[in-house]
């Protein structure tokens, strides 16, 4: 049975993907395979990351055997930004809830994409015009 | 005539008997089969303590390497989760180094190959994970908190684990649980 809290989660990833895709969100890339965007105020702000990480399962094969493989998970971050401090207000691992993990996964993909698309914005603008 | 040649031969032989019929040479003989004796029991008494004192060496190699594994186990297990990169990567350099220092003399034992092996995959792992979360820019790192925690946690268990494992085979090679016995 799914999630009310998880349905309406993605409901909001799902605003995130048409915002970022849009260009009205522009993350910026902290590293490989972390992203934030922020969102910062003189009083109150926030900042969301996601990040890809890769995990090790142990899955039992067709012999019977157990065999670790490698499985895709995200991780979303939430946090209100006071000034120096940040206070985090939700954190989900699409390990514990895989019904997210697809979810998380399109909008990992537009991030991406829209942070590649800057970069290559950028060097088109600072190569020399004939 | 040939009878005064016989009778001297026997004269000659009374006289000079052989060598093996003198007193003098069998005593020599019975003393240096006694000395043989005793060295070749002396060989094997060397070569059994030879092997004695290479087996308790080897006890205690094993047992150092077991205090040291125990060390870098317990080092993994205090990682924290607002572990920044550069100490993740100076951990990771400084367990690979102790690891493949402790490691590398048993490489070829038939018995710890295996395991050896998946210590050594699971490190090379941790170095690819480490390298996906190596920060842009290194001054806003705190920005994503626990990111680099995330990004090797998975791995550096895996280490561990692989750390274990071996570490139960190198206390096993320090008692004799008699399968050899068992076996033959």
């Amino acid at each position: 049975m799914p999630n009310p809290e998880n349905q309406e989660l993605m409901v909001y990833i799902d605003q995130l993907i048409e915002a970022t895709r849009m260009g009205t969100m522009q993350w910026k890339g902290v590293n490989p395979t972390t992203y934030l965007w922020e969102k910062l105020e003189q009083r109150a702000g926030a900042r969301i990351s996601l990040q890809r990480v890769e995990r090790n399962v142990a899955r039992r094969v067709s012999s019977g055997a157990i065999q670790t493989v490698s499985a895709v998970n995200y991780i979303f971050q939430v946090f209100e930004v006071n000034g120096p401090q940040s206070i985090q207000r939700l954190s989900v691992d699409s390990a514990d809830d895989p019904e997210l993990t697809q979810k998380l996964n399109d909008l990992f993909v537009v991030i991406k994409s829209g942070v590649s698309r800057i970069g290559l914005d950028f060097l088109k603008d600072i190569l020399p015009h004939h | 005539m040939p009878t005064d040649i016989q009778t001297a031969l026997n004269r000659l032989i009374e006289l000079h008997p052989p060598f093996w019929k003198d007193w003098g040479f069998l005593i020599s003989l019975a003393v240096g089969i006694a000395a043989l004796g005793f060295a070749m029991g002396a060989f094997f008494e060397a070569r059994q303590a030879k092997r004695a004192a290479t087996a308790a060496g080897r006890t205690v190699k094993l047992q150092t390497v077991t205090i040291e594994l125990t060390e870098i186990a317990q080092k993994l297990d205090r990682i924290q989760p607002d572990i920044l990169f550069n100490e993740a990567r100076d951990f990771l350099a400084e367990i690979q180094r102790r690891l493949r220092r402790i490691m590398s003399p048993f490489a070829k034992d038939a018995e710890l190959s295996g395991p050896i092996g998946a210590v050594l995959q699971a490190l090379e792992k941790a170095h690819q994970s480490l390298k996906l979360v190596r920060p842009t820019d290194p001054t806003k790192e705190a920005e994503a908190p626990n990111a680099v925690y995330y990004g090797i946690e998975d791995d550096f268990a895996m280490i561990n684990n692989s750390v274990a494992d071996l570490l139960g085979l190198f206390e096993k090679q320090t008692f004799d649980f008699g399968d050899e016995d068992a076996q033959s």
